[in-house]
Parts: structure tokens; C-alpha cells; sequence
């Protein structure tokens, strides 16, 4: 018998270069000056758009590595469709968060100023999860998959209390941390109950061993079963494990809000369909009600939450991205239940396609309207709605860039892209007869228009005359009723502070450059222009977006019969 | 509930051997057992910070003793190494630098108390019961040591390859993530001044 | 050995664990109960790899990943711990407010940067009045 696995290097190319980028980045970072510490992040996006491209000669998905001596179809590492596809959101996602984040570590006085975020650490942080990220949806053992998830998530708490000097960072970065704890604890609980039923941690061991298991074991299996998919659901922000969501995004900075957002929530999601779909496979009838009821849950919990935010509160928008990805998180979940209900193979590969093509308009979307809201940011320096009134007339490609990922996020034309991939989640909740579920998810769908569209129409809306004008009634009708009265409040004082001057980058922390409002922007007409690595992201994404909706074959493609296990 | 604790009393195994008449390793197992579930409910409920942790180490250390008479001799050394060497003794650096005091501390119970009591009461019933149900009569065979220090190498470098690696990019982001916060900056021990 | 004893002893443990988490309010305390729950899960995992006698050695493999991610997460957990205390004086969790969604929200965000310095030695003196005060 050998003595070593065989390592197929083309198969792991993607996980381990990232790996390999991040502590080069670490390295390097010892020994460069400061003055030319800001190639640090070429370095890092270097590196991200290799791992990108060592992803080409994988598109075949039939490579596998760390297999057994003796059982060579018993293997570690899988780098089949499902592996590559969610590995080209997960590295994209990454590549995009960095791009948001290159203006602003240019931008800061040194890695000890205040607010600033110390750069070779960030940097290797966040390639280190972006790494983990990567190995999860290859992972084929129980073992790699919690320690990849646990990879994903560990540099994650690092980088939301990263900003030196930061209020709110310290504070989101512990409860994200605690609570992301208990559940990874609640898991292996599960996961000890289904070794114990299965006696094996592959996962196609684990389905196999399931379905022969001793008849006595059957309850401990179920409760195993269940508590596993906890610590995925919480990753998956999944009602009633989304407490942490809108606290660590408001702490974290944008950019890393971005990432969790889109990467940590596509790897959560796909440890919840390896763990139900190919461990799990018999046992559809335990998880399929249970995510069923939690994609109801986290669907409404997000959107109402999401309706109550208030538009001129300092940092709104980042709660509202906040309460909107827990409700895509539920959108996404929704397919995951029809396939626990599927009743054969080739439908639960449809009902797999139908999460995974949403998950690739999400990803893109939801990144394009944060490296919007990046740049808004930029300029206001506090996050709030209302900083986006009148963008049309400052940015009007960047004004219809962002209306065109509201549109997809809400699923109208023409944001055809959203559209589509609303319509698969909801058809395989249809095909495998889940009615309620299906009626949940189209009344939500509504109940989204709403705060989506309200943010659409202001970025057309002209920017408010004065300082003294009270910001627009209508913005606010809908979220509360008292909120004009207070609006005009916070915006008095400040919004007198003064003109913006095109060339001056707002510093973050210093909440007296807000210029929503200001009158000289309206006498000015053309506002700055992006940051060129957000311009480039909001580009990038805006492109891809597009070609989804001119395209929707492209993700679509991913739902025939037959693509996934 | 069909299982209870009755039918796990009165079932026979294979050679006769039964819960009500224990062999030597599984009396010294339940007396540790009560050692280590006392020391926990001791951590958890005591109101001296440091002797919280003192209780931990109690805890721990007896189920590296646990894992012994299951036959599991390196994961009980790796058990004293890492959870009583380094984690407990992290633990004791985190309660002195948070300024824990010394003698019962006011705020180390949340106002929860009930409600946290109810809901691991309820928990502690429902896993209890399903544990006890599915293992009515199952044995575990302690003739052959399972957990030799050479059979786990072994195991660990020819079929755990991958899981091990990602463990190490883990320890260095833990490593890297742990300094970068919590270097001190100059504003910090300036407020502290205040 | 009979499986019931390491397995319930195991789920016990882990209850025990599980209070701790809820019920205390010092975030080291909170921690130490997390290394409770992953602890009992390790005799758990080591008790059925015995059982089965698994030639992979799978449950203690996975044991001896699970008490590094231990040793991982303690290590990151404290350094936010930390930071915490140096930034707002306090690890009680329930005084740590200034994210919550609300009304109050924004107040208590305001309040948390200035008042820094103040919490810290109210938190000590409150410490040191109430021991005083109990008999």
C-alpha cells in the first residue's frame, strides 16, 4: 500500500493558490517600505484572478484528489461542476471585495491612523478565507468541509474588527464571533450523532451508510441530521440564526460586509447542499420540511425587516444590504427544500441548479450594488439612503448601473437576470408540489418591490435644493410614519456643513463631510467620478449582470437534469 | 416514551453482561463521569471568575482521563496538551487582562438565569433520551486498544491529508488575526488615561 | 464498556455547556462554556470511533482536528475580547448595545465613544461597591 494520497495539483490549483497569494502577501509585507506597501493589494488581486483562471481546465469536472489507497472513488477533493461553478463565485466575490477596498487603503495615512486597516494582514485575512471559501464546495468529507467552513469564517471575525480605532467593529466582530461559535458547536453535536449512525465521514460514505443503518439508531440520526444543518443555516444567515447579520455588517467595513455577504453566504450554502443532498440523499423527508420552513422564515423576517429601515439614518444602506441578503438567503433556500422532496436524481439535480444559477445572479448583483454604495460612500461618508438622491444627475452610469441591480435584486424587467432566476427558485418549488412555499415566496417577492424600488427612484430623483428642505415625505412614508419629523433633525446641522469639491476624497470616520444635500453639487452637475478599482467592479459587474439577462442560458443552463451529483 | 431508562437496566448483551452489573473500566469511568459533569456545572455556575476556570481544568482533565479508559491514549495526551496547557491557561491571561476580580464577581450571571436553566433542562431530556433509546445495547469492545499513538499517525498522513493542511492555514489565520488586533495603538492607552 | 456512558455523559456535558453560554454575562465565562460544548463533542466522536472500530480512525482524527479548531478559536476569541475592553471598558454582553437596531441605537453608539474612559472605572467601582455592600 502507498504511503502517501496522490495529489492531483491542476484539481487543487484554485484553493491553493489563493492559499499560496495570501502568506506571500504576509511575506512581502515584512519587507517593503511603506511608501510601497500599496502593491500589496496588485499582489492580492494578482493572485485572485489567477485562481480564477487555473479554474479553466477544470471546466470538465471529472478530477479528483486526496482519494483512498485502496478505494480510489472515495476521495477528499472533488472539483466537479458544482465545485467549479460555486469556486468562480466564491473567487469572483473575493476579487471584487478587493477591488472596493484598493481606494480606500490608498487612500489612508499609514496602517496606525486612525480608521485606517493595517494592510499586509488585511490582505492575507482575507485571502486566507477566500482559500477557505474555495476548498468548501470541493470538499467531500465531513472532516475538510467544517474545517474549510471554519477557514472561511475565522479570518472573518479578524476582519470585521480590523479598522484601528473603530466603535462598532470591536463589538460586531464578538457577537458575529460567539455566535458563529455556538452554531459550529451545535453542528459537530450533529455531526457526531451521523458518524455514529453512518461510521463514516465521507460524504458518499455517510449515504451509503445511512441507508444500511441499524433501525435502533433512527431517531439519533434524524436529531443528528438536523442539528448538522444548523451551523450551515447560520452561515447561510438563515432565520432564526440571522441575529448576527445586520450587527457585523454595520461594524464591518464595506468591503468586508461585501465579502460576507456574497462569499461566506455562497460557501454556507453550498456545505448545506453537500451536506443535504449528497450525505443526506436518503433522508429528504427529515431536512426538506425543515428547510422549507426556515426559506419561509428568513424570506419574510428579511424583507419586513428590511421595509422598517428608515432612509436618512446614519449607515441605512448597509442595513438595508443587511436585511436584504437575509431574504435572498431565503430565496436561495427555497430550491434546497424542493429538493429534499424530489423523487428522483435527475429532479434533485434540477432543483440543486435552480440554488446555484440564483446564487451566480445574487453574487453579481448584490457586488455591484455595494461597489455602488462604496463609492456613494466615498463622497457622504456616513451610508445612508438618502446619500444616493440625485446620483442620476452626478454619476447617470452609475445611477443606472445600481437601477439595474435593484431591478434584478427585485426581479423585474429589465432586469431580466433577476427575473429568471426568481422564476427557477420558484418553479422547483412548484414541480415538487411545496404550494405554500411557493405562495410565500411570490408574496415576498412583492413585499421586496417595495424598498427596492423606493431606493431606485431615488437615485432619479433631483438632489433637494437646501439645507433646510426637509428631505422628501415620500422617502419616507413607507418605512415610518414619524421618520420625516426626524429627518430633518440629523440632516439640519450637518448638511449646512458645507460644498464638496470634486477632487477631495472623503475620510472615513469624519462624519462632517456629509454633503448629501449640498447645493453646490446641484450648481456643479457632474459629482466625482468612481475610484477606478470601483469603477472597474461596478463595470465588471454591471457587464456580467447584462450578459445574464441577455443570456439567461448561461445560469440557466445550470438547472438541466443531470449537472449536479 | 417507549425508551426509557428500564428496558437499558434490564437488556442483556452478547456473553451475558448487562448495564446493572459493570465491569471495573466502566466503575472508574462513571466515577470520573461524576467528577467531570460536577466540575462543569461548577464552571458554569460559579460566581469567582478564576475559580470558574480552575473548574474547568477539573473538567477537562477528567476526560483526558475518560479518553484513556476508552483506550484512546494520544488523544487523551493531546487532550492535557493543548486543552489544559494552552487553552485554560489563554483563558486565565483573557480573565486577569479583562481585570477579572478576585472574590465573587456581580456581573459574571446575566439576568437569563431561568430561561437558560429551562431551555438546557429541556435539551439535556431530549438528547438524554434519544442517546439512551439508540444505544440500548450496544458495547463497546475494549480488548484491543483503538488509539495508539503510531495507528493514528498513520491514519492522519495517509487519509487525512487534505483536512490536516486547511488546519494549518486556520492556526496561521487564527495566529495572524489574534496579533493584529489586539496590538495596542497610541489612542487606546490615551483614553485609558483620560 | 457500555455505549450509554461515554455518550451520555457527552450530551450532559454538553447541556451544561449550552447553560453556560446563555446564562453568563462575562464574555470570558461564555467562552469557557463554548470549550465545554466542543469538549463533549470530542468524547462523543472518540467514544463511537472506538465502538465502531474504525479503520480510518475517523472520529479521532476529526477529534484531534476539532481540539486545534479549539485551541484557534480560543486564541482569535480573547484578542476580540480584548479589544472589546479596551474600547468600551466593559465584557459584560449585556452592556455591549451600540449595534443594536432601534431607536436607541443611535444614542448608544454616540454614547459609546466618548464615555469610554468613564465605563471602565464605573465598571470596577461597581464591581468593588457590590462587594462591599454583600455581606
Amino acid at each position: 500500500m502507498s504511503l502517501v494520497q496522490t495529489i492531483d495539483w491542476i484539481a487543487l490549483a484554485p484553493p491553493t493558490v489563493v492559499a499560496v497569494t495570501a502568506v506571500a502577501v504576509l511575506l512581502t509585507d515584512l519587507f517593503l517600505p511603506e511608501a510601497r506597501k500599496r502593491h500589496l493589494g496588485t499582489i492580492a488581486a494578482a493572485g485572485l484572478a489567477l485562481a480564477l483562471l487555473t479554474l479553466l481546465p477544470l471546466h470538465r469536472g471529472d478530477r479528483t484528489s486526496f482519494c483512498l489507497a485502496d478505494r480510489p472513488d472515495v476521495c477528499s477533493y472533488s472539483a466537479d461542476t458544482f465545485a467549479v461553478v460555486i469556486q468562480l463565485i466564491v473567487l469572483g466575490g473575493a476579487l471584487i471585495a478587493a477591488l472596493l477596498t484598493l481606494p480606500e487603503l490608498t487612500r489612508q495615512r499609514g496602517d496606525d491612523a486612525a480608521g485606517a486597516l493595517p494592510r499586509g494582514e488585511f490582505w492575507f485575512l482575507l485571502l486566507a478565507s477566500a482559500s477557505g471559501a474555495a476548498l468548501l464546495p470541493a470538499a467531500r468529507d465531513l472532516a475538510t468541509l467544517v474545517l474549510a467552513m471554519e477557514v472561511t469564517t475565522l479570518p472573518a471575525y479578524a476582519l470585521v474588527a480590523l479598522r484601528r480605532g473603530d466603535r462598532l467593529g470591536p463589538e460586531a466582530a464578538l457577537k458575529f464571533f460567539l455566535t458563529s461559535v455556538v452554531a459550529t458547536a451545535v453542528t459537530l453535536l450533529g455531526i457526531s450523532f451521523v458518524y455514529a449512525g453512518s461510521g463514516s465521514l465521507f460524504l458518499g460514505g455517510i449515504a451509503d451508510g445511512l441507508a444500511a443503518a441499524d433501525p435502533a439508531l433512527d431517531a439519533l440520526i434524524r436529531a443528528g441530521v438536523v442539528l448538522t444543518l444548523v451551523g450551515f443555516a447560520f452561515k447561510t444567515a438563515a432565520v432564526p440564526f440571522h441575529f448576527w447579520v445586520p450587527d457585523t455588517y454595520l461594524g464591518a467595513p464595506l468591503p468586508v460586509a461585501a465579502y460576507l455577504s456574497v462569499v461566506s453566504k455562497t460557501a454556507g450554502l453550498a456545505g448545506l447542499v453537500l451536506v443535504t443532498s449528497v450525505a443526506f440523499a436518503g433522508l429528504g423527508s427529515v431536512w426538506g420540511p425543515v428547510l422549507a420552513v426556515l426559506a419561509a422564515l428568513t424570506m419574510t423576517a428579511g424583507n419586513v425587516a428590511a421595509l422598517r429601515t428608515r432612509p436618512d439614518r446614519d449607515r441605512s444602506t448597509v442595513r438595508l444590504l443587511a436585511w436584504s441578503s437575509v431574504a435572498q438567503a431565503g430565496y436561495l433556500l427555497v430550491p434546497l427544500a424542493a429538493a429534499g422532496y424530489a423523487r428522483d436524481a435527475d429532479a434533485r439535480s434540477a432543483a440543486i441548479g435552480a440554488t446555484v444559477a440564483y446564487a451566480v445572479m445574487y453574487a453579481v448583483v448584490n457586488l455591484g450594488t455595494f461597489a455602488v454604495a462604496a463609492h456613494v460612500a466615498e463622497r457622504a461618508g456616513r451610508h445612508r439612503l438618502t446619500d444616493h438622491r440625485g446620483l442620476h444627475d452626478r454619476n447617470p452610469l452609475t445611477a443606472l448601473a445600481l437601477g439595474f441591480f435593484l431591478l434584478c435584486l427585485a426581479g423585474l424587467p429589465p432586469g431580466i437576470a433577476g427575473l429568471f432566476a426568481k422564476i427557477a427558485v420558484i418553479r422547483s418549488a412548484v414541480q415538487e408540489e411545496l404550494a405554500v412555499l411557493a405562495v410565500v415566496a411570490a408574496v415576498n417577492v412583492v413585499i421586496a418591490l417595495v424598498y427596492y424600488l423606493r431606493w431606485a427612484a431615488l437615485l432619479f430623483r433631483p438632489a433637494a435644493p437646501g439645507p433646510d428642505a426637509a428631505l422628501p415625505a415620500a422617502v419616507s412614508t413607507v418605512g415610518g410614519t414619524a421618520a420625516s419629523a426626524d429627518a430633518a433633525g440629523p440632516v439640519g446641522p450637518a448638511g449646512s456643513a458645507g460644498s464638496v469639491e470634486p477632487g477631495e476624497p472623503g475620510e472615513p470616520g469624519e462624519p462632517e463631510a456629509d454633503t448629501a444635500s449640498a447645493p453646490a453639487a446641484a450648481a456643479a452637475g457632474r459629482g466625482p467620478r468612481p475610484a477606478a478599482p470601483v469603477a472597474v467592479a461596478i463595470a465588471v459587474t454591471a457587464l456580467l449582470a447584462l450578459a445574464l439577462s441577455v443570456a439567461p442560458q448561461l445560469m440557466l443552463g445550470l438547472t438541466s437534469a443531470g449537472t449536479f451529483f | 416514551m417507549s425508551a426509557g431508562a428500564l428496558p437499558v437496566l434490564a437488556a442483556v448483551g452478547e456473553s451475558g453482561r448487562s448495564v446493572l452489573s459493570p465491569s471495573g473500566v466502566e466503575i472508574v469511568f462513571l466515577l470520573v463521569a461524576v467528577v467531570v459533569l460536577g466540575a462543569a456545572i461548577l464552571c458554569v455556575t460559579s460566581r469567582h471568575l478564576v475559580h470558574a476556570a480552575l473548574y474547568l481544568v477539573v473538567a477537562l482533565g477528567g476526560l483526558a482521563v475518560e479518553y484513556l479508559l476508552l483506550t484512546a491514549e494520544f488523544i487523551a495526551w493531546v487532550q492535557v496538551l493543548i486543552y489544559l496547557g494552552s487553552v485554560v491557561v489563554l483563558l486565565l491571561f483573557g480573565l486577569m487582562l479583562t481585570r477579572a476580580p478576585i472574590g465573587p464577581s456581580p456581573d459574571a450571571d446575566s439576568r437569563n438565569k431561568p430561561v437558560a436553566l429551562v431551555v438546557a433542562l429541556a435539551a439535556a431530556a431530549t438528547l438524554v433520551t434519544l442517546v439512551v433509546d439508540a444505544f440500548r445495547t450496544t458495547w463497546i469492545d475494549l480488548s484491543t486498544p483503538h488509539g495508539r499513538s503510531d495507528a493514528l499517525g498513520e491514519s492522519l498522513f495517509r487519509t487525512w491529508v487534505l483536512p490536516f493542511e486547511a488546519l494549518s492555514v486556520l492556526l496561521l489565520a487564527a495566529l495572524v488575526g489574534a496579533i493584529v488586533i489586539s496590538r495596542a495603538r497610541r489612542d487606546d492607552s490615551e483614553e485609558g488615561r483620560r | 464498556m457500555h455505549l450509554v456512558h461515554p455518550a451520555t455523559l457527552a450530551v450532559l456535558l454538553f447541556c451544561v455547556g449550552l447553560y453556560g453560554v446563555l446564562a453568563r454575562r462575562n464574555t470570558v465565562l461564555v467562552l469557557m462554556s463554548v470549550e465545554l460544548m466542543l469538549a463533549a463533542v470530542s468524547l462523543n466522536l472518540v467514544a463511537f470511533d472506538v465502538w465502531l472500530a474504525d479503520e480510518l480512525h475517523s472520529g479521532q482524527v476529526f477529534t484531534l482536528f476539532l481540539i486545534a479548531l479549539a485551541a484557534a478559536e480560543i486564541g482569535i476569541g480573547l484578542a476580540i475580547v480584548l479589544l472589546v475592553y479596551r474600547r468600551r471598558g466593559t465584557v459584560a454582553l449585556d452592556r455591549l448595545r451600540a449595534l443594536r437596531d432601534g431607536p436607541g441605537a443611535d444614542e448608544a453608539a454616540e454614547a459609546a465613544g466618548p464615555t469610554d474612559a468613564a465605563a471602565r472605572p464605573t465598571a470596577i467601582d461597581a464591581a468593588r461597591g457590590q462587594e462591599t455592600t454583600t455581606p
